[in-house]
């Protein structure tokens, strides 16, 4: 009987291949007949100098410490305008409005944000290079902590969302004059960003010079191909009142599915505690550094794991320290103004990134990501669906922050925020 | 020397007679790969715009349109590419490069760039490999397979030579490739890519040949997935220009300063 059914079987599958190349053929057939719904029109597929997009979120926060939950809600109006004003000349214009309720302790409410106002100008046979005016300049290839992106510092005017890549958004660029030298596979750049104000403004319409240009600040960077796999990039750095910072970073593809990161920076910083809570602050000589991989599962799953240090953060001991010291409220001080200079509030941290594009159906992108103080195991996770419409995306958003009292993340008030969020794109 | 060892040798140099005999009679399967390579992409610097175009179960589900600039590194003859996106709108003005093994992701919201690896994919499904130009003589070992009749991307038989492209240095994206070449006028008919495994991962059509820099090259290109034969992707190449942008430019950091030419 087994064994008749074994034949029965095999004569289902070997009649099932037989037909196969049919199915396939038919297959095949029918793709062949797809065409486009419409031709693409002509005014379609100018390449875009506006663009324009409007975001909005609601949700709902529940809170420590017996505070009652809230509703919170933004909107915001996202501006990005470049031209040409002449062969070789380059004009960008980018702006970003927000309205947030309630707003964070010590901000207005509505916040608008000159991100860049510049004028570019590139030789003709590529080797030279230069920006004058506000230049949203970004170095690093880690995702959570960019120890040598030197002018994060002051960037973040407000903060609208907690995924590392989204936080940048917003992020305000310092007024700066960039000359670059390029050759293939590297370049030489050299910047010098004048100190303008001594600190930032809370006022709705500032351009805010103060909070990217409150030092005189001079960098140099070179890039170069190590390699085929490897990209390596070297910087030295100069602020003054602190004094000078050297650093590299480098990035290496490890086999068909993981990218390596690492970067480093070392040199004279203010220690974050006294630069939060004291008018003239300690300054120390420490390292920075993170060093990560992103590994793609064959189902498009990228997963990112990323180790920082933080020399100029507390740790352990120093956190327990300034707790007994000067209490929880202060230290509340501390972590909102490391959060403005874009640092980690503890010495060692470590944070995993997640994302899935078209998740489990075509246009739905999961994201997920879990910061985790290493020094007192509190964590923040931050978890998205977002699906994409034609022309707008509406995305569901949990975040929370966990952790035992008084610890990092275990202090924050807010303690579970969940929110809509839809994005109009124009 | 014995009978037998005699007899042994002169088989030995019987058959090595036959396959050079063989070897001698079948086209040259690499310099075949290189003629098809030439149809599908200039040889000098040039832009493309790029219409992605998907399908599943016969609708049409999405639609994106990017700008190609392309051109060939002067060490080792693979191309460079620098894709600009210009629909739909929330990707706009993004930007993916292509320069030997280094790929990366531009996005001007974040003005962070990100280095990917091969397998991952940040925008839609076919966006990575499939408009970027690829140079498949470099990276590919060709082994020619048969003189075969095939069906073309217009229905119509072609009498073709298949060959059979192996893996031949780390940038190539696939195991194995299948190629069918015509075997009139070396125009790429149909190619079928496989993985480590076996597993066919898609096959892809090449047609509307039309005259463009300087020769018929196809102008659109039919994907279909080889797990889900239901999900099928068009990519139509429109607007070529030969476009020399400087080759400094194909690098991570000039990516914020890119605005399309």
């Amino acid at each position: 009987m087994v064994h008749g059914r074994t034949l029965l079987s095999a004569g289902l599958a070997l009649a099932f291949l037989a037909v196969q190349p049919a199915f396939a053929a038919s297959e095949e057939d029918a793709a062949l007949d797809l065409a486009p719904a419409a031709e693409a029109a002509p005014a379609a597929r100018a390449e875009p100098g506006l663009r324009v997009f409007v975001e909005g979120t609601a949700g709902r926060l529940t809170q420590r410490y017996g505070l009652p939950s809230e509703d919170v809600r933004r909107l915001s109006l996202d501006l990005t305008w470049q031209f040409k004003p002449a062969a070789q000349w380059r004009a960008v214009l980018s702006n970003r409005l927000d309205d947030i309720h309630p707003a964070e302790q010590g901000s207005r409410s509505t916040l608008n944000s000159l991100r860049e106002v510049y004028v570019g100008w590139q030789a003709a046979d590529g080797q030279w290079a230069a920006d004058l005016g506000r230049v949203n300049l970004r170095n690093g290839p880690a995702y959570g902590f960019n120890p040598t992106d030197y002018f994060r510092d002051g960037s973040a005017r407000a903060v609208t969302s907690a995924d590392p890549l989204a936080l940048r958004e917003n992020r305000l660029g310092t007024a700066m004059l960039r000359a670059q030298r390029l050759w293939e596979g590297g370049n030489l750049t050299l910047v010098a960003a004048p100190k303008l104000r001594d600190g930032p403004s809370d006022s709705s319409f500032s351009p805010d010079w103060g909070a990217t240009n409150h030092a005189d600040r001079v960098l140099m960077s070179v890039t170069t191909q190590a390699g085929s796999n490897v990209n390596l990039q070297g910087f030295a750095f100069h602020e003054q009142g602190k004094g000078a910072q050297i650093g590299a970073s480098g990035t290496a593809l490890l086999g068909r599915s993981t990218v390596g990161f690492f970067e480093w920076s070392g040199g004279k910083d203010a220690e974050l505690l006294s630069e939060a809570l004291t008018p003239s602050p300690r300054i120390i000589t420490g390292h920075r550094a993170t060093v990560g991989a992103t590994f793609t599962l064959p189902t498009g799953l990228a997963l990112t794991a990323e180790f920082e240090y933080n020399k100029f953060a507390l740790d352990k001991a120093g956190w327990n320290e300034a707790l007994a010291t000067y209490g929880l409220e202060p230290l509340g001080t501390y972590l909102f103004h490391v959060q403005r200079r874009q640092d980690i509030a503890s010495r060692k941290a470590a944070m995993v990134y997640a994302s899935q594009r078209n998740a489990f159906v075509r246009n739905l992108d999961l994201t997920g990501l879990v910061r985790y103080n290493t020094e007192d195991r509190s964590r923040f996770y931050w978890v998205e669906a977002r699906y994409h419409f034609p022309k707008v995306d509406v995305a569901l958003q949990w975040q929370g922050n966990r952790g035992a009292a008084q610890t990092e993340y275990g202090a924050v008030p807010g303690r579970t925020l969940v929110q809509l969020l839809a994005a109009v794109y124009f | 020397m014995d009978r037998s060892r005699i007899r042994f040798l002169a088989c030995m140099g019987f058959a090595a007679l036959t396959a050079w005999g063989a070897a001698g009679a079948a086209p040259d399967a690499q310099a075949l790969l290189t003629a098809s390579d030439a149809i599908r992409n200039p040889s000098q610097p040039f832009k493309v715009t790029v219409t992605l175009t998907e399908f599943e179960k016969g609708q049409q589900v999405d639609s994106t349109t990017l700008v190609s600039y392309a051109r060939t590194l002067e060490n080792g003859g693979q191309f460079a590419t620098l894709v600009r996106f210009v629909e739909p709108a929330r990707d706009a003005g993004k930007l993916m490069l292509k320069n030997g093994n280094d790929l990366w992701f531009y996005d001007p919201a974040t003005k962070s760039s990100v280095r990917i690896s091969p397998q991952q994919r940040l925008m839609g499904e076919a966006a990575n490999g499939d408009v970027i130009t690829v140079a498949l003589a470099r990276d590919y070992k060709a082994k020619y397979e048969a003189e075969e009749t095939v069906t073309d991307g217009e229905r119509k038989p072609r009498k073709a030579h298949k060959l059979l492209l192996a893996a031949a240095s780390e940038d190539a994206t696939y195991a194995t490739v299948e190629l069918w070449v015509d075997a009139e006028n070396r125009r790429p008919i149909k190619a079928r890519f496989l993985a480590d495994s076996g597993r066919l991962l898609k096959t892809a059509f090449y047609r509307r040949f039309q005259p463009q820099l300087g020769t018929e090259r196809p102008t659109e290109t039919v994907i279909i997935d080889g797990l889900n034969p239901q999900q099928v992707t068009l990519v139509r190449l429109t607007d070529f220009v030969a476009r020399n942008i400087p080759p400094t430019w194909f690098q991570r950091d000039f990516l914020p300063r890119f605005q399309g030419e």
